[in-house]
């Protein structure tokens, strides 16, 4: 895995830096022209983010995506204004099919001409084409993500949700364009269709990320900048075995808690299944099952188990999906 | 024969590297619905130092690139949970 990050947090960096193995240990590229107040690099008053005033965007030689066979790129982004004509695109970040110039892209994540597209666009690849369904607002942060691998469709996603409506409707195999190629970030490599707006981070892996993993990494930034070795949690939410108790009978009342003990009221569309077996390895097929359940306004959840037969003092496990997919869980309950 | 595979780690970032003996079982199916008996099952599994779990699944049906739902413990069977996994 490899990974490329704009990162000026860092506090040995006072410029970008690419970072690739997603470890500052294993920093391999720091780009020396730029240091915060030089042309171009506009911190400043706008926080902790790159300023792209529509000039200078950034050149960085390709460090991993030679004959990569999937891409996913991550841009935390807040444009100041956008160009909507159709023709200038608002550029946040592409890989050129030759260096130096404009004319191809082996992929490219921009806004154009006022939602947000991801393009996979080398020779080798086919092309490929997402535009999300959201138009895209001037004054406000939005986390782009571009996905794609041999093989699958493309798709854009706004701040972890899939919001694809694809031009593309035929996954196409193939790879990157080979050989080391540009990528720029904030602009074209003409200098034309540049961003005016502020990048705080762009993330490229030349791998695919699973949907949860895209969700966590909207949801929780940090994780880019994690210490050491880069890792995406599997999964982001609540897949922890959690202890409960539960009166015994057909009706099973529990209170769904994360692991930190928060409730969680209001879930909707809970698929469900009941195993009556206390531990994993030895689960059997379940013997109740049923979705289309909610947690009322205090986290209760009241399921039928009435296939069970646990007793008083028995554990059994409920294992448990809600409506998003984004939350698994399995629940160890003691009947009491 | 199909590879599950996964990096296991908190919420907050702590990997869990170097655990022993964890218990699973795995599903050809990613909604509890729709869950019927495990295709697989064990108890002997490890993650490595970089808290890496590779698991070889003989009696799913799926076929790289589908997915299903792992359900992981602890020795103890107090700790980790239910994954839905793409094979390899």
């Amino acid at each position: 895995m490899s990974v490329y990050k704009i990162d000026y947090r860092h506090p040995y960096t006072k410029g970008l830096k690419f970072l690739r193995a997603g470890s500052y240990r294993e920093l391999v590229y720091d780009r020396d022209p730029h240091t915060i107040g030089s042309t171009g690099l506009v911190p400043t008053n706008k926080g902790l983010a790159v300023d792209y005033n529509s000039t200078n965007p950034d050149e960085y030689d390709d460090l991993a995506f030679s004959g990569a066979t999937a891409v996913t790129v991550y841009a935390l982004i807040y444009f100041d204004s956008l160009t909507t004509d159709g023709s200038d695109e608002n550029r946040i970040i592409q890989r050129v099919v030759t260096d130096g110039t404009q004319g191809g892209v082996d992929f490219v994540l921009d806004v154009d001409p006022n939602k947000a597209y991801f393009g996979v666009l080398g020779q080798e690849a086919g092309n490929m084409e997402a535009l999300s369904n959201t138009i895209i607002a001037t004054g406000r942060w939005y986390m782009f993500t571009g996905r794609w691998q041999s093989g699958e469709l493309v798709s854009i996603w706004l701040d972890g949700v899939d919001d694809t409506s694809a031009l593309t409707t035929t996954p196409v195999s193939g790879a990157m364009s080979t050989g080391s190629r540009e990528i720029w970030i904030g602009g074209r490599s003409d200098g034309a269709d540049d961003v005016d707006g502020r990048i705080a981070f762009i993330a490229a892996y030349d791998n695919w990320h699973e949907d949860h993993q895209i969700y966590s990494l909207a949801k929780n930034p940090w994780q880019i900048f994690a210490p050491q070795r880069f890792y995406v949690p599997v999964y982001p939410y609540d897949a922890t075995v959690i202890e409960a108790e539960a009166p015994a009978g057909p009706t099973l009342t529990i209170t769904l808690v994360d692991e930190a003990g928060t409730t969680l009221p209001n879930l909707t569309g809970l698929s469900w299944a009941w195993f009556d077996e206390s531990t994993v390895s030895t689960m059997t097929a379940p013997t109740a099952q049923g979705t289309g359940e909610t947690t009322d306004g205090s986290g209760v959840l009241e399921i039928d188990i009435t296939g069970t037969t646990l007793g008083a003092t028995d554990t059994g496990i409920l294992t448990l999906r809600d409506s998003t997919g984004y939350i698994y869980a399995l629940y160890r309950v003691t009947l009491t | 024969m199909a590879t599950a595979k996964l990096l296991l780690a908190e919420r907050d970032g702590t990997r869990r590297e170097n655990l022993t003996s964890i218990k699973w079982a795995w599903f050809d199916q990613t909604d509890p619905q729709s869950f019927t008996a495990p295709t697989d099952t064990g108890s002997a599994e490890t993650t490595d130092a970089l808290a890496e779990i590779e698991i070889t699944l003989t009696g799913t049906s799926l076929t790289a690139g589908q997915y299903g739902c792992l359900a992981l413990s602890t020795s103890n069977d107090v700790d980790l949970g239910l994954y839905r996994l793409r094979v390899y």
